[in-house]
C-alpha cells in the first residue's frame, strides 16, 4: 500500500459521509396498511368503509344486546357455571359490581358510529364513474341506517348518552350526555334519509341478503318511534316523525315489500324438527349475518360468539350443542304459551320433558330453571361434535345462526298496534296468530293493547325485544311483570328497583366516566349504594 | 502480519449451579379448617377431603434442583501490527418452572475481535463479531390470561396432578371449569425456539495526518428465529379444550444496521488540548416474518409438527409481515481541557426518526459538561487529599421509543370483513384501527448534575452527585374516551403525556486497604430519588392506567396526575373491618349511612370527601411504586490464594400492588392469608370475610390499600469464595487455577408476601404501556437461589 491508495481511500470515506446524509431515508411506510390521505377516493374504497361499519355488528359476544335484554326482562335468568363471575346475574338482578359491565356495548356502539361517520364525512371525496351516480346515496343510506341502529342500541341500553355527530379528535371527546329527545331525533333523521335512499330490495336469499334496505329502515323507525313515544310518553319524535308517518311506513312494507310469514314458525330457527333452517328467508327484513368461515381463528370476528352462552352447561344433548348455561329460560314464559301454540317448542326446550327427569347435568349449572333456549340454541351433530366444529370451527366462536333484527311478524304486530281499533289491526294480528297455531281457530276478533303486548311476548321471546316492550308500557307494568315472572330463588331474587329510582338502563361504564373527566354523569340510581347490591 | 506471531494465553472457565430453596407461597391445604367462610360459602368442598390428598401445586410447578451450567474457553494474542481475541461459551439452564424438559434454555456463543494496521499506523481495520445460537423451550409468565404462576396458586388442592384413572394420566378437578395446570403446561408448552444471532461491527480508520482520524464503522445486529410448536388434542376443562392436533411454524428475521462515520481532530497549543468531532449515524431496522398453522396432523407428535403434515385444509392459516424503521443523526462534539485540570465538553446532536411525522421528525439536543480537578492546583495540595474533582453538567437526550406510524392515519384491512348474500360472499372492510396523533414528537430528557469525585488518605473514595432530570413531552399511550371509536387497546393514540421530574442524590463511598497479604475493599452506594409529574396536557390532566389488569373488568388503579409520583396507585383508603352491624349503622357522614350494604366482616372504606357515599371521588393515592432510596454494599478480599466477596442490594420505601392472591373471586384455592380473614367479631381488622366475590361491599373489587404491600427488601445478591491453586501447581505453567463456590440470591429480607419483591413487571400490555406502570405483581417468574461450583483456568 502506498500513499496514493491512502489518499484514494480518504476520498472514498468522504464520499461515504455524504451518502449517509439523505433525509428521505426517513420516509418509511407500513406494508400492510394504506394512509388515509390516499383512501376514500374510489368506489371500492368507500364500499370497504361501509363493510367496516357492518363488521361492528358481529363483534358482540356475552354482551350481545339481545342477550342482555332477555336477561333483564322476565324471560331469562342469569345462570352460568358455579364458579363463574356474576356479570350475567348483575344484568338479571339489576345491580352492578363490575365497574365496566356495559363497556363492550358502549365501545362497540361508538365504534360503529365512528366508522359510519368515516363513510359519511369522506364520501364527498369519491370520484364516481359514470353509472355509479346513485351509489353515493345508497352508501350514505347504509351508513346512516347503521348509525341509527347503533344509536338506538346505546339509547335503549344506557338511556343517557352523548351524541357524537362527527369524527372526534381526542380533545373533542368530552361531550356531555344529550337530551334523549335529541338522540331520537338524530336516529329518526338518519332513518328517514335511509328510507328515502336505500333500495327497495325484495326479500329472500340473493346476493344482497344482509344489506340494509328501505324496508329495514322503515321498520326500524317504527320500532324506535314506538319505544321513544312509549317510554318517554311523547306523541311523536321531536315533531318530525308522527304516528301517521310511521303507520304509513309499515303499511308500505306490508303492501309493497313482498314479505310473507314463513309457513312454519320453527323454520326460522336453526334448531327445529325439520332440520331446515331458512337463513335469509322471506320473513326477514334485517339480520346480523354470521359465518363459520373464521374456522376457529380467534382473531376473526365473523362468527356468532354469543350463541355459545345459552347452550346447556358444558354438555351436548343432541341436537343441543354445549355452551355455558348462561341466561336459562324462566318457566313462566314456557307456561305462558297455549299448548297448541307451535311457537312454544320452537322457542324453548323443556329439559325434563326432552331428556327425562334429572338427566340434565346440574353439577356446574348455576340457577337451573328446567328450561333452555331452542331459538338461537346452537346445534350439534353428535355428542362429540357441534355443528360449528363439524364445519371446521370452534364451538365458542364459529356458530353461525344469523341474529334476526327485524322480521315481518314484527312489522305486522307493530302495524296492528298503530292501527289499533281501525279494523286492520285484527287482520294483521291474526296473520301472526294463524301461523303460530297452524289454524284459524285461535283468531281474535277484537284487540286491546294488552293482547298485542302478550302476543309480542310469545312471538318474540328470546329475540331481545321483550324488555323494551315492557319498558315502553311504563315502570309499573315492567316491575310487576319482572317480579312476577322471574325465576325467584333465595339465592337469586329479582326485584325491579324502579322504586329506588332505577330507569331500566345499565350503568355508564365507570372507566368511561372517569376518562370523560366526569363530563358523563351516572343516573341517581347508579350513584346510590343500593345499586351495588343484589337486591336481597 | 507476515512477521506476526501468536502469543496465546487461553482461559477456561466452567461452573455448575444447583438452585434450591425456591420461593414458596404458603397455600391453603385441604385440612378443612377453612372449608367454609363465616357466611357459609364453600371455600373448599369438604366432600373430597377423604378421597384425595392435599396437593400443593407449587411442588409440581417448580423444577427443584434445576441445573445450570456454563463453560467458556478463550484465547487471545497478536503481533505488533495486529491483535485478536476469541472465545467460545456454552450456557445451559433448565427452567425453574415446569417439569423436566418443559422449559429450558441453551446458548452457545462465539466471539472474535481483532484489529490490524494495514498501512503503518495510518490505516487500521478491525472488527468485533459475536455469534449466538440459542435453543429454548418456554412457558408463559406475565399477564392474567397466560399466567401459569398465578394459576398454580389458585388451583384447588383436592385433585392430583397425575392420576392414572384418567386416560391421559392427568388428574381432573371436581370443578368442570378448572384446569389441571400441570396438564395444561404439558399440552400447551410443546414448543421450541431456535435463535441465531450475529452482532458486531467492522471499522476502518484512517489517520492521514497527525491528530486527524476518519472512521467509518458498520454495525449489525441480525437475529433469525425459528419457532415450532405442537398442540395435541386434549380436554382439560370446559374452557381448555383442543380438538385438532396442531402444528405451528414461524420464522422471524430482525436486522439492525448502524453505520457511523466520524471525523475527529485533536490538537494542542501550550497546555490547551482540544478535540473536535463531527459525524453522522444512519440506522435501519427491518423485520420480516412468516408462519402458519396446520391441523389434524398425519403423525401427531412434536417431532412431526410441521405444516406439510396437516390434513385439514379448511383450518390451515398463514401469516406474514414486514416492517422498516430508520434513524438518522448528525452530531458534533468539542472536548477541551487545560492542562488536564479544567475540562469542558460540548455536544450537539440532531436526531431524526421515522417514528415521527415530517414536521416533528428531527429533534435537537445539546449538552455541556465541565470539571475542575482542584488537586492539580498548587494552592490546593493537602497531604490527606489525593484527588478532588468538581463537576457540573447539563444535557439533553431524546427518546423515540414508541410503536411506528403513530402519527399517521392508516387504514387497516384486518378483521373487518362481512358476509352478504345467500350463498354467502365475503366482502372486505377497511377502517383505521388507531387514532393518529400527527403532533407526536421527541421526548426530551434534560439532566442537570452537580457533583464531585474525591480520594483521601490513599484508601477512601467518595463520589457525590445531585441531579435533576426533567422529562419533557413524555411519550405514553393516552387512554381517551371510547366516543372517539376504539376497537381495542391498540387503538389509543400515542402522545406526549407531559413532564416528569426526578430529583435525587447519589453517594458512593469506598475503602480499600492492603495489610500484608490481606487485601480488601468495601464499597457502598446510596441513592435517593423523588419522582413527580409536573404537567399533563390532557383535558383532565391525567394519564389513565389500563383497566382489566388484575383480573377481567378490574378498574383503573394506577395513573399519572399532576403533582403526584408517576403511576402512583389510585384507590380507596380503608379503615379496618366492620366487626358488627352496629358499627355499620354508626358509620355515617352527611346524615347518611356510608356503607348501607356492608355486612360484618366487610371492609370500611374511607369517605374522604365526606358526602356519605363511597364512590370514585373518594379515591386517592394509596401507594407509590417508586423507592425512596436504594442502597448497596460490596465487599471483596483476598489472602494469598483465597478470595472472598459478597454483594448486598437493597430498596426501601416502595409499594407493590400484590395481584396474585385471588382474594377477590371464588377461586378454588388461596394463600394462607385467607386464614387471617375476619370470621367473627374481633378476629381480624384487616382481612375481610371470604365471599364468592359478589358481595355488595366490593371488598376486593374496589382497589384499595388492602392490595398494597411494602416492597422494601435487602438481598444478599451473591457470596463468592475461591482458592487459586496456581501457586501450588507452578510446575504446570498455569497462571490461574481457581476453584470457587458461590451462592447467588443467597438471602432476601422482606415483608413482601409474593414470590419475589423484585416484581419488575408492569401491566398486561407491557409493550405499549411500558412508560407507565410499575410495581404490579401478577406472578413474577421468581428468582431462584443458586449454588455455583466453578473452575477458572488460565494458561
Amino acid at each position: 500500500m502506498n500513499m496514493n491508495k491512502v489518499i484514494i481511500l480518504t476520498g472514498l470515506l468522504f464520499f461515504i459521509f455524504l451518502m449517509g446524509c439523505s433525509e428521505d431515508f426517513l420516509d418509511k411506510q407500513p406494508f400492510d396498511k394504506v394512509t388515509s390521505g390516499t383512501f376514500y377516493k374510489t368506489r371500492e374504497d368507500i364500499e370497504q368503509a361501509v363493510i367496516a361499519v357492518y363488521d361492528v355488528l358481529q363483534r358482540d359476544s356475552w354482551n350481545a344486546p339481545n342477550l342482555i335484554a332477555e336477561s333483564m326482562s322476565d324471560n331469562c335468568s342469569g345462570g352460568g357455571g358455579i364458579v363463574d363471575g356474576f356479570g350475567q346475574n348483575e344484568f338479571d338482578q339489576f345491580y352492578c359490581i363490575d365497574p365496566d359491565l356495559g363497556d363492550p356495548n358502549w365501545q362497540n356502539g361508538y365504534l360503529g358510529i365512528y366508522r359510519a361517520n368515516l363513510v359519511i364525512e369522506n364520501i364527498g371525496n369519491v370520484k364516481w364513474a359514470s353509472g355509479e351516480s346513485g351509489l353515493a346515496a345508497q352508501y350514505t343510506g347504509e351508513a346512516r341506517f347503521l348509525r341509527a341502529y347503533f344509536y338506538f342500541n346505546l339509547a335503549k341500553i344506557f338511556g343517557h348518552i352523548p351524541l357524537v355527530t362527527k369524527i372526534l379528535t381526542p380533545d373533542e371527546a368530552y361531550i356531555p350526555q344529550a337530551d334523549p329527545e335529541d338522540v331520537y331525533k338524530y336516529i329518526a333523521e338518519d332513518l328517514v334519509y335511509a328510507i328515502e335512499n336505500l333500495p327497495a330490495t325484495p326479500p329472500g336469499p340473493g346476493p344482497n341478503a344482509g344489506r340494509a334496505t328501505k324496508w329495514a329502515a322503515e321498520a326500524m323507525l317504527a320500532r324506535a318511534w314506538l319505544f321513544y313515544t312509549g317510554y318517554y310518553k311523547k306523541s311523536d319524535i321531536a315533531g318530525i316523525v308522527t304516528k301517521m308517518q310511521v303507520t304509513n311506513y309499515l303499511d308500505d312494507i306490508i303492501t309493497n315489500g313482498g314479505f310473507t310469514l314463513l309457513p312454519d314458525f320453527s323454520g326460522l330457527w336453526e334448531l327445529n324438527e325439520n332440520n331446515d333452517y331458512n337463513k335469509d328467508n322471506i320473513e326477514i327484513l334485517f339480520a346480523i349475518k354470521y359465518t363459520y368461515l373464521g374456522h376457529g381463528d380467534w382473531n376473526i370476528n365473523d362468527g356468532n360468539r354469543w350463541q355459545v352462552m345459552v347452550g346447556p352447561r358444558n354438555k351436548t344433548y343432541v341436537p343441543y350443542a354445549k355452551g355455558w348455561g348462561i341466561f336459562p329460560v324462566n318457566p313462566s314464559i314456557y307456561y305462558a304459551y297455549d299448548t297448541a301454540d307451535t311457537r312454544r317448542n320452537a322457542t324453548i326446550v323443556n329439559w325434563e320433558e326432552f331428556l327425562g327427569p334429572g338427566v340434565y347435568d346440574i353439577s356446574d349449572q348455576r340457577q337451573y330453571t328446567g328450561f333452555g333456549w331452542n331459538k338461537y340454541g346452537a346445534k350439534a351433530f353428535s355428542e362429540n361434535q357441534t355443528v360449528a366444529e363439524g364445519y371446521g370451527g370452534n364451538f365458542m366462536i364459529d356458530n353461525f345462526q344469523d341474529l334476526t333484527i327485524l322480521r315481518y311478524a314484527d312489522v305486522l304486530l307493530m302495524a296492528a298496534e298503530l292501527h289499533l281499533g281501525d279494523g286492520k289491526d285484527v287482520e294483521y294480528f291474526n296473520r301472526v296468530r294463524d301461523r303460530a297455531f297452524q289454524d284459524d281457530a285461535h283468531r281474535i276478533s277484537s284487540l286491546t293493547i294488552h293482547d298485542i303486548m302478550e302476543e309480542r311476548r310469545l312471538e318474540f321471546a328470546l329475540e331481545g325485544l321483550r324488555y323494551y316492550d315492557l319498558l315502553r308500557q311504563g315502570m309499573d307494568v315492567t316491575k310487576a311483570a319482572i317480579e312476577a315472572n322471574s325465576f325467584q330463588t333465595d339465592e337469586f331474587p329479582v326485584s325491579f328497583p324502579s322504586d329506588k329510582g332505577f330507569e331500566g338502563f345499565l350503568k355508564i361504564p365507570e372507566t368511561q366516566v372517569s376518562l370523560s373527566n366526569n363530563t358523563l354523569k351516572q343516573s341517581d340510581y347508579w350513584e346510590s349504594a343500593a345499586s351495588n347490591s343484589p337486591t336481597h | 502480519m507476515d512477521e506476526g506471531y501468536i502469543n496465546s494465553n487461553p482461559k477456561y472457565r466452567t461452573n455448575k449451579k444447583y438452585p434450591y430453596n425456591l420461593p414458596f407461597l404458603p397455600q391453603l391445604d385441604a385440612n378443612g379448617d377453612v372449608a367454609y367462610d363465616s357466611d357459609g360459602n364453600v371455600l373448599i368442598d369438604p366432600s373430597v377431603f377423604d378421597s384425595v390428598k392435599t396437593v400443593n401445586w407449587q411442588d409440581y410447578m417448580f423444577n427443584k434442583n434445576a441445573p445450570v451450567q456454563s463453560h467458556s474457553i478463550g484465547i487471545d494474542g497478536g503481533s505488533e501490527k495486529s491483535i485478536f481475541s476469541a472465545s467460545v461459551n456454552y450456557f445451559a439452564q433448565d427452567g425453574i418452572i415446569g417439569t423436566h424438559d418443559q422449559s429450558s434454555y441453551e446458548r452457545i456463543t462465539a466471539r472474535i475481535n481483532s484489529e490490524t494496521q494495514i498501512y503503518k499506523d495510518i490505516f487500521t481495520f478491525g472488527e468485533n463479531i459475536t455469534f449466538a445460537h440459542i435453543t429454548s423451550h418456554g412457558i408463559g409468565v406475565g399477564n392474567i390470561y397466560g399466567n401459569n404462576v398465578k394459576g398454580f396458586i389458585s388451583t384447588s388442592p383436592t385433585f392430583l396432578p397425575y392420576d392414572d384413572s384418567f386416560p391421559d394420566g392427568f388428574g381432573r378437578s371436581i370443578y368442570p371449569s378448572e384446569t389441571n395446570p400441570i396438564a395444561n403446561m404439558y399440552y400447551r408448552c410443546q414448543n421450541k425456539t431456535i435463535d441465531n444471532k450475529a452482532l458486531g461491527n467492522v471499522y476502518l480508520q484512517l489517520s492521514p495526518i497527525k491528530g486527524l482520524k476518519l472512521k467509518t464503522d458498520l454495525g449489525f445486529d441480525v437475529s433469525i428465529s425459528e419457532n415450532n410448536s405442537y398442540t395435541p388434542v386434549y380436554n382439560l376443562s370446559t374452557l381448555d379444550i383442543n380438538q385438532h392436533t396442531t402444528a405451528n411454524m414461524s420464522f422471524y428475521r430482525n436486522s439492525k444496521y448502524n453505520w457511523e462515520n466520524t471525523i475527529n481532530y485533536s490538537f494542542s497549543f501550550r497546555k490547551n488540548n482540544i478535540n473536535l468531532l463531527a459525524g453522522n449515524t444512519v440506522r435501519e431496522i427491518t423485520g420480516y416474518n412468516a408462519g402458519g398453522a396446520a391441523y389434524d396432523l398425519i403423525i401427531p407428535d412434536f417431532e412431526h409438527a410441521i405444516l406439510s403434515n396437516g390434513t385439514n385444509d379448511s383450518l390451515k392459516t398463514n401469516f406474514g409481515s414486514k416492517s422498516e424503521e430508520s434513524f438518522l443523526s448528525f452530531f458534533g462534539r468539542v472536548n477541551y481541557d487545560y492542562n488536564e485540570k479544567i475540562l469542558f465538553t460540548g455536544v450537539f446532536r440532531r436526531d431524526g426518526s421515522t417514528k415521527f411525522g415530517p414536521s416533528n421528525r428531527f429533534g435537537n439536543f445539546f449538552s455541556f459538561s465541565g470539571g475542575y480537578i482542584l488537586t492539580q492546583e498548587e494552592f490546593f495540595k493537602f497531604t490527606w487529599l489525593d484527588f478532588l474533582k468538581i463537576r457540573a453538567s447539563w444535557g439533553q437526550n431524546g427518546n423515540d421509543n414508541i410503536t411506528p406510524f403513530a402519527y399517521q392515519s392508516l387504514i387497516s384491512l384486518s378483521d373487518k370483513n362481512y358476509y352478504f348474500g345467500n350463498p354467502q360472499t365475503k366482502y372486505i372492510g377497511a377502517a383505521p384501527d388507531q387514532i393518529p396523533n400527527s403532533s407526536v414528537r421527541w421526548e426530551t430528557a434534560t439532566m442537570t448534575d452537580i457533583g464531585f469525585d474525591a480520594r483521601f488518605l490513599n484508601s477512601i473514595t467518595l463520589t457525590f452527585d445531585w441531579y435533576k432530570k426533567f422529562q419533557k413531552d413524555w411519550l405514553v399511550t393516552i387512554r381517551v374516551p371510547e366516543l372517539t371509536g376504539i376497537l381495542n387497546d391498540n387503538s389509543y393514540p400515542i402522545g406526549n403525556g407531559g413532564d416528569v421530574s426526578n430529583t435525587g442524590v447519589e453517594i458512593a463511598l469506598g475503602y480499600q486497604k492492603v495489610i500484608g497479604d490481606f487485601n480488601f475493599s468495601v464499597n457502598g452506594n446510596f441513592s435517593y430519588n423523588k419522582n413527580k409529574v409536573l404537567h399533563i396536557p390532557t383535558v383532565d390532566s391525567i394519564i389513565h392506567g389500563q383497566t382489566g389488569v388484575l383480573y377481567t373488568n378490574f378498574e383503573e388503579f394506577y395513573r399519572a396526575e399532576d403533582g403526584y409520583p408517576l403511576s402512583f396507585f389510585w384507590g380507596y383508603k380503608t379503615d379496618g373491618i366492620f366487626q358488627d352491624s352496629a358499627q355499620i349503622s354508626q358509620y355515617t357522614n352527611n346524615g347518611k349511612i356510608i356503607q348501607p350494604n356492608a355486612k360484618p366482616g366487610d371492609v370500611i372504606f374511607q369517605d374522604l370527601n365526606g358526602d356519605g357515599v363511597i364512590n370514585s371521588e373518594d379515591k386517592t393515592m394509596v401507594g407509590n411504586p417508586w423507592p425512596k432510596f436504594i442502597y448497596g454494599l460490596s465487599f471483596s478480599s483476598s489472602y494469598k490464594g483465597f478470595d472472598l466477596s459478597f454483594v448486598l442490594q437493597g430498596v426501601y420505601g416502595n409499594d407493590i400492588a400484590n395481584g396474585i392472591s385471588s382474594m377477590n373471586t371464588f377461586s378454588p384455592n388461596k394463600t394462607t392469608d385467607a386464614l387471617d380473614r375476619w370470621h367473627g367479631p374481633g378476629t381480624s381488622n384487616r382481612m375481610p370475610r371470604m365471599t364468592d366475590g359478589a358481595e355488595a361491599n366490593k371488598n376486593w373489587r374496589n382497589f384499595s390499600d388492602l392490595y398494597m404491600e411494602d416492597g422494601s427488601f435487602l438481598k444478599v445478591r451473591s457470596i463468592n469464595f475461591g482458592y487459586d491453586f496456581s501457586g501450588i501447581l507452578h510446575k504446570f505453567t498455569v497462571t490461574q487455577c481457581r476453584l470457587y463456590v458461590s451462592v447467588v440470591n443467597a438471602f432476601t429480607f422482606t415483608q413482601y408476601k409474593g414470590f419475589d419483591p423484585e416484581v419488575g413487571y408492569g401491566d398486561h400490555d407491557y409493550s405499549r404501556y411500558q412508560n407507565m406502570s410499575t410495581g404490579i405483581d401478577l406472578g413474577t417468574y421468581p428468582q431462584s437461589r443458586q449454588f455455583l461450583f466453578g473452575l477458572n483456568l488460565k494458561f
